[in-house]
């Protein structure tokens, strides 16, 4: 399941990789305030733990091997943030060190086999062992969680595969990256999934269980990220948050220059009643009549009467817009959850913590 | 905490040493190859499969960074092996990117033939690990096949292959495609060249400078700590799995079933997460004897770039920008 690079196109890597330091950045907050320092030599070791389980080769049912990936294992025993953490440094060190999966790539990577998996597999583990569970209630909810934990996270591969036909073309309309549609892409790879390696990792996490539940239980009741010692939580540094806003809204204007660069078209299901009409060699009455209805103060992120001006002018504009659009975002968040939060419920205190 | 050190034997080893006590004796593979019966296949072959796995990784995360008693390096492999870790990561991630953006074939094309030519100069395909970088073109191959034919991406035919039946929805004849093939080719050229341009500096470049670097380049402290505290690591895990592996496999009598195999590696992997915790308790209770306050050390300073350096990261932002607007 991992993505090499060049399989996928930057509409679909850079939003990946936006996605994990967002969740790598949060995962950090939650574990740091639980585990103090303890958490750096147990993060790495679960790591390594799970780089380690990557190597052991099951028999599946049929005569072949597969491999069992392990996050929802370590989401278990670990809890899902820090399975998250220490799934995603295992990609991350396998992509640099050992060429195994692309380094544009991580950020999809780790999505699909760091978030998706451990969260889908701890989800169902939680849902169906319930909160005393018996030996065979374990066993089963933990093969389930291995499956659907297993084809959810291939489900998403499939579907970032398929998207790219329909996200990055040249002008003769030729997929640039991965050449298969969802219909393709999405039967191909569920098939060997829903058959095959779903089953390797439904029975390896299902057994993994037992054996830990027969020979050290306490393992199972408590995992290792739990709270452990009373620690006032650390409130996160908004002041990096703001400034990677800002950084990314300066950036803004490579939406603008890169499809121009490369010549593409409007995104699939954003064409315009004129860009339809010259496809369809009609537009449909009503679709003019709806989008006469509302006209946007800014436009294609311009100001208005300027959607012809020079390159440099609409990136200002591009930039304005960004600006614009984090303001009012950050400003109507702010008054509903002032409005929504209860009265007595203060914001945390500034910084506590000590950890790096 | 002397199992946190990983041993480099041969190299490291004092030379009168005998060779039964170098622990790396059981990465010298004693176990005989798969059976290729039909009986003795996939069953009898799942521990040594995973024992090849883990003892190719066992090698690369021990490979001595300097074998006195090797063959010396070709001329490029040492002008690559002496530049900065930190100018070999941006040169070599400024050419991924470009190439991942880039549409043009020719210049995918170009740019790939003299990537593989310097991967060749620098002895690459000669690395442990080289299977694992060639696997990725291999792969994307098999996978880009089917892209060739008129079924997935219609065109001018090339090459007919066969009639098809008359069935409504299927053209008349299984062709190979123009459009299908230059699809078919982008895909191959773009991976083999994204694979090669990152396992470039991951096979000139000892593994701490490489992450050492990666702090030079702005990843955060505690992450560098972390990856380079997990390359540690995975070398005493790898080792206890292999140790199980190879006991189980000296245990062996009988044929296993493939149920008591699953059930097996399992419990190997309940013992690993216990021995993972365990260990993980033990380095922190070093790592505090030792003063950790929770604070990671500053990263000792990258030294300054030589001409060379400055030479090799200039080339490359050169290239990405001939890729991307040329």
């Amino acid at each position: 399941m991992h993505i090499p690079d060049g399989y996928l196109g930057p509409q679909t890597f850079l939003p990946a990789w936006g996605v994990m330091v967002a969740a790598w950045g949060i995962g950090m907050h939650r574990v740091r305030n639980r585990l103090r320092s303890g958490m750096v030599p147990l993060l790495a070791l679960s790591a390594a733990f799970c780089f380690v389980i990557m190597m052991f080769n099951i028999p599946v049912p049929g005569g072949t091997t597969g491999h069992a990936v392990g996050a929802v294992l370590a989401a278990i025993l670990l809890g899902p943030w820090a399975a998250m953490l220490a799934v995603s440094l295992a990609l991350i060190l396998q992509a640099m060190l050992f060429g195994d999966g692309g380094i544009t790539a991580i950020g999809a990577n780790c999505l699909t086999m760091a978030v998706v998996m451990p969260f889908t597999g701890w989800g169902v583990y939680r849902l169906l062992a319930g909160r005393a569970p018996t030996p065979r209630r374990q066993w089963l909810a933990g093969a389930a969680a291995g499956y659907l934990g297993l084809n959810a996270a291939a489900l998403l591969t499939a579907v970032l595969f398929g998207l790219q036909p329909i996200l990055a073309h040249d002008a003769a309309g030729r997929p640039l990256y991965c050449p298969f549609g969802l219909g393709i892409a999405v039967p191909a790879m569920m098939l060997e999934h829903l058959l095959f390696f779903g089953w390797v990792e439904a029975a390896v996490t299902s057994a993994a269980l037992a054996w830990l539940r027969r020979v050290e239980p306490a393992l199972l009741t408590a995992p290792a990220t739990e709270p452990a010692a009373a620690g006032r939580p650390v409130a996160p540094r908004w002041h990096r948050l703001a400034w990677g806003i800002v950084v990314l809204a300066l950036l803004s204007p490579l939406g603008l220059w890169l499809p121009m660069r490369f010549h593409a078209g409007a995104a699939w299901g954003e064409w315009s009643a004129e860009e339809i009409g010259q496809q369809l060699h009609r537009t449909p009455a009503g679709l003019e009549r709806l989008e006469a209805l509302w006209s946007a103060p800014m436009p294609d992120y311009t100001l208005p009467g300027q959607e012809d001006a020079p390159l440099h002018r609409l990136s200002l504009h591009y930039v304005l817009a960004g600006l614009l659009g984090v303001g009012a975002a950050a400003a109507l968040t702010t008054g509903l959850a002032k409005l929504l939060l209860h009265p007595r419920q203060k914001p945390l205190p500034k910084k506590t913590g000590t950890l790096a | 905490m002397t199992h946190a050190a990983p041993s480099h034997c041969p190299s490291a080893a004092p030379p009168e040493l005998p060779a039964w006590l170098c622990r790396d004796g059981a990465m010298e593979r004693p176990w005989p190859k798969p059976g290729r019966g039909r009986r003795r296949g996939v069953r009898s072959a799942v521990l040594r499969q995973t024992l090849d796995a883990l003892t190719g990784l066992l090698r690369l995360t021990t490979a001595p960074e300097t074998n006195p008693t090797a063959a010396p390096l070709p001329f490029l492999a040492r002008g690559l092996r002496n530049l900065d870790a930190q100018a070999k990561l941006l040169a070599a991630g400024v050419l991924l990117l470009a190439s991942a953006l880039t549409p043009s074939l020719a210049v995918l094309a170009t740019v790939c033939l003299l990537t593989l030519t310097l991967a060749t100069g620098a002895g690459l395909f000669r690395h442990p690990a080289a299977n694992w970088w060639l696997l990725a073109p291999l792969y994307a191959m098999v996978l880009a096949a089917p892209a060739t034919l008129n079924l997935t991406v219609p065109g001018d035919p090339v090459l007919v292959l066969c009639q098809l039946p008359a069935v409504r929805g299927l053209p008349g004849q299984l062709t190979v495609t123009l459009p299908g093939l230059v699809v078919a080719g982008r895909l191959v050229l773009r991976v083999t060249l994204c694979a090669t341009l990152a396992w470039l500096p991951a096979a000139t470049t000892a593994p701490h400078q490489l992450l050492g670097a990666l702090r030079g380049l702005g990843v955060p402290r505690l992450a560098v700590l972390l990856l380079n505290q997990v390359f540690r690591y995975l070398d005493v895990l790898a080792r206890a799995a292999t140790e199980l592996y190879l006991a189980r496999l000296s245990r062996r009598l009988a044929p296993d079933h493939a149920r008591s195999l699953r059930s097996w590696a399992a419990a190997g992997m309940g013992a690993l997460f216990r021995r993972s915790r365990v260990l993980g308790q033990e380095v922190h209770l070093a790592m505090l004897s030792r003063g950790w306050t929770g604070e990671a050390h500053p990263w000792p300073p990258a030294p300054s770039w030589r001409a060379a350096d400055c030479f090799a990261a200039a080339a490359a932002a050169l290239a990405a920008a001939w890729m991307l607007l040329g």
